[in-house]
């Protein structure tokens, strides 16, 4: 396992290499200039070309990719060019928001959906069942931000429970910054729970057809000691797939949510860098969302072979 | 007989906990709220560095920090803010500014014109890149510069500026909202010069800047209020609230739920679709004023097909201006084809002539001009919806007379980048606030090979814009811009539209709050019931 998780870490050198130059290059293939953006349209096309020229983009694509790429083996990734904000500092800020919250959601998602799936899937059919599949549907239908701003006018608006927007670090104040992580982790939670479920749902169908499980019943086990010892194991090792991608995908950004909810998350720092054309930001977003999936996927490889036998690392 | 109370669960202590530590969090918010004010901001700020990495919420947040030597009184005009008397040379060389007494940085040094001098050295310094300083330099190609040879002090709180010929825009260049010659403490910057924070002379000072959150100010204790009624940026800046915070919330409908549910008090630029829902809310307070931005459709004269003006005529016709600002503004504007917007005291009844809509003169024109079909793009943007709504509508009202118009939606970097290029045949655009209609004429009118962004490249505007900035009589002025109006409604070198209305959305309890032309909000003078009357 040691030799693979070696080997796989060594394998993300060339991955987040690839990515470095795809997206340096394609983030200047996009129109739009952000010198043009910096300076609005009080300025003229003189200043424009000395704010072109303070940022470095007068220099050729070539250089500007040497210049940006030494500092990125030193570990700098440079300075925002709408704020002058550092950038690694300001992704690795922006990334613990983003966790918090997307952790969480995970959390609680999990918790609710292992059980809920295994228990469609035992009752399958039921009325159980085509209940827990409607709520599926209806979750999955309605969109985080519709599902944000509903959970901010109930629980913000009418009943003035929790804060509507906004944002306090749980390291700062550890009450406040629970108040502010509710409504978000809430609206993140509900697609992402419908999905697990619904996967687990499934899988645990099919394992439940297996010849094993008819065998496991037919010894006179109790049938929750056929559905988590027996069956669970085979069945979460897809969905333990499923999440990891559900994972990295939310960690690289759960842009929506942060919008709707001004969380300083990774997601909301990357699209704003976007459309300001503010390239350290998203050159530098981008190869750390690069790396998150590296790393997921690798956790979720490791992770495999404990729920499914039959894998080897 | 008295019964024990069950033991807790360990369950239900944690839940207790909890429960506690939230309802703590609650009143620790609410300790914190006492006199401070929350104001929602679309977009975080640049800087803190005034005028050099700058927007418009950038501008909101440092007017309340810093001042200049003058500032704009709410009618638009120049008004003395540090200074406290001005006067001009009968040759129109020398301006002097007396420094208003009792002037305190906000690290409690006295204002004085040493500092002034300072500041000025530091702006025209290249190095420190103030957006600008073309204003001001002999070596830039800015129409109508105010070149300044010298700024000296002959007394301690008087500074004198020459310039090397008069200039009308002289002091409305001083009182720029985007650049703000703001007077700040020489420990703004540190040992190498480079830039730490402001320390101004507002009556606010600059406290916290949590990137991607918020903004906050304190109360500037020892603020030296200039005397008299608040007016715009200058006047008196009475201050009740003892910290301001300006909250980045980049969505709409987010920040509308915030206010509703008391999580921000004011929300400037409240899109005008959702004035009616919260002009029901008894709990919310709306302030409302027409803006000096102008939105307009600007046509690439330089274009083979557009640069007929029969052209350019047939899609004044086409268009019909009452229509787009009615649903764009929900009729809170008029329609303004002048560069003077409506509210300047020089926009009489000779700037409200345009070409009034008509299909049959459009189509009369087109066959006029032999055209035959060809495709004319729009282009326009999604950012800034009031732009996209406009540019729409425009299509459909072209499509009417037979011209065959297409979107071409950008992101608005893309389309501001093609505006610099004047890579665009049409653009449904807008400009930022000018409070002097001849600065918008300057920014309007040029030789396109020189600026892509000179929208205006005709000999006769050439030659009024040049009158213009040689004007020093106010009816001088007003006279070349019915000139210059009249000349446009002949070329149409740009089809104007409005100029935008703004609302800003409170807390029905906020009070002090006054909507203005510039757009910027101003929170000083704002307070709530029991903020006055005690020792502020």
């Amino acid at each position: 396992m040691i030799a693979f998780t070696i080997k796989r870490l060594l394998q993300t050198v060339p991955t987040l290499l690839l990515v470095a130059v795809m997206v340096f290059t394609m983030i200047r293939l996009v129109p739009g200039d952000p010198a043009v953006v910096l300076v609005g349209d009080i300025n003229d096309p003189v200043i424009l070309e000395e704010v072109r020229a303070q940022m470095g983009l007068d220099e050729s694509m070539v250089e500007q990719f040497r210049l940006w790429f030494v500092k990125v083996i030193d570990g700098d990734l440079g300075v925002s060019l709408m704020n002058g904000e550092e950038v690694l500092p300001a992704l690795l800020q922006r990334f613990a928001v983003t966790a918090q919250v997307v952790l969480l959601s995970m959390m609680f998602a999990v918790a609710i959906a292992l059980p809920t799936g295994l228990l469609a899937a035992s009752r399958h059919g039921s009325a159980t069942d085509t209940g827990i599949v409607f709520l599926l549907v209806l979750s999955l239908s309605i969109p985080s931000f519709w599902a944000g701003i509903l959970l901010m006018l109930v629980f913000g608006v009418k009943l003035g429970w929790l804060p509507t927007i906004g944002y306090v670090s749980v390291v700062e104040n550890v009450a406040a910054g629970i108040q502010y992580l509710i409504l978000p982790v809430i609206a993140l939670l509900l697609g992402e729970m419908a999905t697990v479920t619904r996967m687990m749902r499934s899988t645990m169908l099919e394992v439940l057809g297996f010849d094993y499980i008819t065998h496991a019943r037919a010894k006179g086990l109790k049938e929750s000691t056929v559905l988590w010892r027996h069956a669970f194991p085979n069945a979460f090792a897809p969905t333990l797939t499923v999440l990891g991608l559900i994972l990295a995908s939310l960690l690289g950004g759960a842009a929506v949510i942060e919008t709707v909810f001004t969380l300083p998350g990774l997601g909301r720092f990357l699209v704003d860098g976007i459309y300001a054309r503010d390239y350290p930001v998203v050159q530098g977003a981008l190869l750390l969302v690069a790396f998150i999936y590296v790393i997921a996927n690798l956790v979720v490889d490791l992770l495999y072979p404990i729920f499914d036998p039959r894998v080897r690392l | 007989m008295t019964t024990q109370p069950e033991p807790m669960t360990p369950q239900l202590r944690c839940l207790t906990l909890i429960a506690n530590l939230l309802l703590l969090a609650g009143h620790a918010t609410a300790i914190a709220e006492d006199r401070h004010l929350r104001v929602a901001i679309n977009t975080d700020i640049r800087s803190n560095n005034p005028g050099v990495a700058r927007d418009a919420n950038t501008d909101t947040v440092i007017h309340h920090i810093v001042e200049s030597l003058v500032g704009y009184g709410a009618d638009l005009r120049v008004r003395p803010v540090l200074a406290d008397s001005i006067s001009v040379s009968d040759d129109g060389l020398i301006y002097r500014f007396h420094i208003r007494p009792g002037v305190r940085f906000h690290n409690g040094e006295p204002l004085t014109a040493a500092e002034v001098l300072w500041n000025w050295q530091r702006f025209l310094d290249p190095e420190t890149k103030w957006q600008c300083r073309r204003w001001y330099s002999a070596d830039s190609e800015e129409p109508g510069k105010s070149v300044i040879v010298d700024v000296r002090a002959p007394q301690p709180d008087t500074v004198e500026f020459e310039l090397a010929e008069p200039s009308v825009l002289f002091l409305d260049r001083l009182a720029n909202v985007q650049c703000p010659a703001a007077i700040v403490h020489p420990d703004s910057v540190d040992a190498n010069g480079e830039w730490r924070l402001p320390v101004g002379t507002g009556p606010f000072e600059f406290s916290e800047w949590k990137r991607g959150q918020y903004v906050e100010l304190r109360r500037f204790a020892d603020y030296h209020t200039p005397e008299g009624t608040p007016d715009g940026f200058a006047g008196a800046k009475p201050v009740y609230a003892d910290s301001l915070r300006f909250i980045v919330s980049p969505d709409h409908a987010s920040t509308k739920a915030a206010l509703l549910g008391d999580g921000i008090d004011l929300y400037p630029g409240v899109p005008m679709n959702s004035l009616a829902e919260l002009k029901a809310e008894k709990d919310i307070a709306l302030s409302e004023s027409p803006l000096l931005g102008w939105t307009a459709l600007l046509v690439q004269t330089e274009d083979s097909l557009l640069s007929d003006p029969r052209m350019r005529r047939a899609i004044a016709h086409a268009i019909d201006r009452e229509q787009i600002v009615g649903f764009n503004t929900y009729g809170h504007a008029s329609p303004n084809s002048s560069a003077v917007p409506v509210g300047d005291p020089a926009h009489d009844a000779a700037h409200d002539a345009w070409y009034e809509p008509s299909r049959e003169k459009a189509r009369a024109l087109l066959r006029e001009a032999g055209y035959a079909g060809e495709i004319i793009e729009i282009q326009t943007n999604r950012k800034y919806s009031n732009m996209y709504d406009n540019a729409v509508v425009i299509q459909a009202m072209l499509h009417s007379v037979g011209i065959n118009a297409r979107l071409q939606v950008l992101d608005w970097a893309s389309q501001l980048a093609n505006y610099y290029a004047g890579k665009f045949q049409v653009s449904a655009f807008s400009f930022s606030a000018l409070a002097n209609p001849t600065m918008r004429y300057a920014k309007l009118i040029g030789p396109k090979d020189r600026r892509a962004t000179y929208q205006w490249d005709s000999e006769r505007a050439n030659e009024l814009l040049a009158e213009l900035l040689a004007a020093d009589d106010p009816e001088h002025s007003n006279t070349i811009y019915r000139q210059l109006h009249e000349v446009m409604r002949d070329e149409v070198p740009i089809i104007g539209l409005y100029n935008a209305h703004s609302v800003t959305a409170m807390r029905a309890d906020v009070s002090g709050y006054d909507s203005w032309p510039m757009g910027l909000s101003r929170l000083w003078g704002v307070y709530r019931p029991g903020w006055r009357g005690d020792n502020h």
